[in-house]
C-alpha cells in the first residue's frame, strides 16, 4: 500500500484523485441548496461558466449545426479544458479522471497481488487515433447517446449522484458498462482505453503544445539506463529512452521514481515552457 | 418494447430536438429540490441519460430551478412564469375517474397549481382539463386516487 502513494508527485495526485471525489460528493449533497457548484464530468457549473467536455460539445455542435445554442458561458467553458491541455498537457486525465483513479487501483491490485503478466501488447499511430477520432466524432452526430457509453469520467460522476439519490435501476446499467471497458482494458498490457480510444483524451492530448509542460530527459545528468520509469509508467511508456512522450499524461511518477547516478540528480523531470 | 413517451422537464424544447440538444449533464436533476428528475436506463438504452419525469412517482411543482442551468438550451433558460411551461397535456379516463362513476372527488382539481384555468369543474362536480392553461407538471396524475391514475399527462408530440 505504500507504493501507492510514495513520491512527492505521487502523493500529491493521490490527494487530487481522492480529493476530487470528495468534491463531487459534496456538491451532490448540496446540490438542492446552491446552483454555484453543480454538474458532472460531461459539464460542470462553476459560477456562471458552464465548462463541457470537448468531445460532448464538439457532438453537440455537429449534430445540432445552425440550431445549436451558442450560449456564451458554455463557450467560454467549451475553451477552458483546451486551454489547460494547451499549457499543461493531459494533467486532466492522471490528475483528476475518475475512471484513471479506478483503473490505477486496480493496476496495483493487479501488479502487486495477482502478479499476472498482461497479455496483449497494442500500438496505435498518431493517424489511426485521428481516423478514430473522426469516426467517434462521426458516430457521436449520428447516434446521439454514443459518445454517453464510452466517456467513463462522466458516467462514473452521474452513477455518483445516483448513488447519493437511490436510483438504483440507472446505477446497474451504467456499473454494466463500466465493468465491461474495465474487462476489456484489464486484457491489455497498460490502459488501451486511455492511450487509444477515450475521445476526450485524445483531443486533450491533440490539444497539446510542444512547449507546455512535459517530462524531459536531461543531457546534462547521467542516466543509469535502469529503465525503473519505463517499468513503472502507467502507460507504458519509456522515459528512459526519452521519446514518443506525446502520449504522455504528466502524472510525474517517472520523475518520482527515477534513481540517478548521484542524490538529487535525476535525468527525468518537468519542464514548463 | 421500449417506452418511447417521456415527460421532460419544464422549458423543454420539442422532443426530436430535445433528442439532439440536451448534453446529459444531470445538471436539472441535480438542483430539482424534489428529486422529481431521473434519468433514462433500462427503459430506453437509445435515450440513455436524458432527463424526465415519473408523474405518478413525483411531478413537477413547477418550482422553475432547473431551466436557467441548462448549459445547451435543451430546456429554454429564459423560461421563469410557470404559466407558459408546456410540458404535455392531462388526459381524464371518464370511466374510472371517480366523479364520473357519480361520487364526490375533487382531488386533481384542489392540487392543480394553475388553479380554475386549466382544471375547471362543470356544476361544481365534473373535472375538465382546458387544454390552453394546461402546463403538464402531473400534479393531478400523482394526487388521483384512482390505481391506476385516471388523469395521465400525456407528453407533447412534436
Amino acid at each position: 500500500m505504500k507504493d501507492f502513494f510514495k513520491g512527492k508527485f505521487t502523493l500529491t495526485r493521490r490527494l487530487f484523485q481522492i480529493g476530487t471525489f470528495l468534491f463531487f460528493l459534496a456538491v451532490y449533497y448540496t446540490s438542492h441548496k446552491q446552483s454555484f457548484l453543480l454538474g458532472t464530468f460531461y459539464s460542470f457549473k462553476l459560477g456562471p461558466i458552464h465548462i463541457v467536455d470537448p468531445f460532448i460539445y464538439l457532438t453537440y455542435l455537429g449534430r445540432n449545426l445552425l440550431k445549436a445554442d451558442l450560449f456564451v458561458w458554455t463557450v467560454t467553458g467549451f475553451l477552458i479544458p483546451l486551454l489547460i491541455a494547451f499549457l499543461f498537457g493531459r494533467v486532466f486525465c492522471s490528475w483528476i479522471c475518475p475512471y484513471n483513479f479506478l483503473y490505477e487501483i486496480l493496476d496495483f491490485l493487479k501488479t502487486h497481488l495477482f502478479r499476472k503478466k498482461p497479455l496483449i501488447y497494442f500500438e496505435a499511430s498518431p493517424k489511426s487515433k485521428k481516423v478514430w477520432l473522426a469516426l467517434a466524432l462521426a458516430l457521436g452526430i449520428f447516434i446521439p447517446p454514443f459518445p454517453y457509453y464510452i466517456l467513463m469520467p462522466g458516467l462514473l460522476s452521474v452513477l455518483l449522484h445516483q448513488l447519493v439519490l437511490h436510483l438504483y435501476s440507472f446505477i446497474l446499467f451504467s456499473l454494466l458498462l463500466i465493468l465491461m471497458v474495465l474487462f476489456v482494458d484489464l486484457f491489455f498490457k497498460k490502459r488501451i482505453w486511455c492511450k487509444f480510444i477515450c475521445p476526450t483524451g485524445l483531443i486533450l492530448g491533440m490539444a497539446r503544445w510542444k512547449g507546455g509542460l512535459r517530462i524531459i530527459k536531461r543531457k546534462d545528468l547521467t542516466c543509469k539506463e535502469c529503465a525503473l520509469c519505463s517499468f513503472e509508467c502507467p502507460l507504458g511508456l519509456t522515459p528512459h529512452l526519452g521519446n514518443h512522450l506525446e502520449d504522455c499524461y504528466n502524472c510525474g511518477r517517472c520523475v518520482d521514481i527515477c534513481k540517478g547516478l548521484r542524490k538529487k540528480e535525476n535525468p527525468l523531470d518537468f519542464k514548463f515552457l | 418494447m421500449f417506452k418511447t413517451k417521456f415527460l421532460r422537464p419544464p422549458g423543454a424544447v420539442k422532443e426530436s430536438e430535445f433528442v439532439k440538444k440536451c448534453i446529459r449533464c444531470g445538471k436539472c436533476q441535480q438542483i430539482c429540490p424534489y428529486n422529481s428528475i431521473v434519468l433514462t436506463s433500462w427503459e430506453n438504452p437509445f435515450y440513455f441519460g436524458l432527463p424526465y419525469i415519473i408523474a405518478r412517482k413525483k411531478p413537477c411543482y413547477l418550482c422553475m430551478k432547473c431551466p436557467p442551468v441548462c448549459p445547451s438550451g435543451a430546456l429554454d433558460r429564459t423560461l421563469v412564469d410557470k404559466n407558459k411551461v408546456k410540458m404535455g397535456i392531462a388526459r381524464i379516463n371518464r370511466d374510472t375517474c371517480w366523479a364520473y362513476q357519480g361520487s364526490f372527488c375533487r382531488a386533481c382539481f384542489m392540487n392543480c397549481p394553475i388553479f380554475d384555468k386549466a382544471l375547471k369543474m362543470t356544476d361544481e362536480l365534473l373535472p375538465v382539463v382546458i387544454e390552453k392553461y394546461c402546463v403538464g407538471c402531473g400534479i393531478c396524475e400523482n394526487v388521483c386516487p384512482v390505481e391506476p391514475s385516471a388523469i395521465i399527462v400525456e407528453p407533447l408530440k412534436d
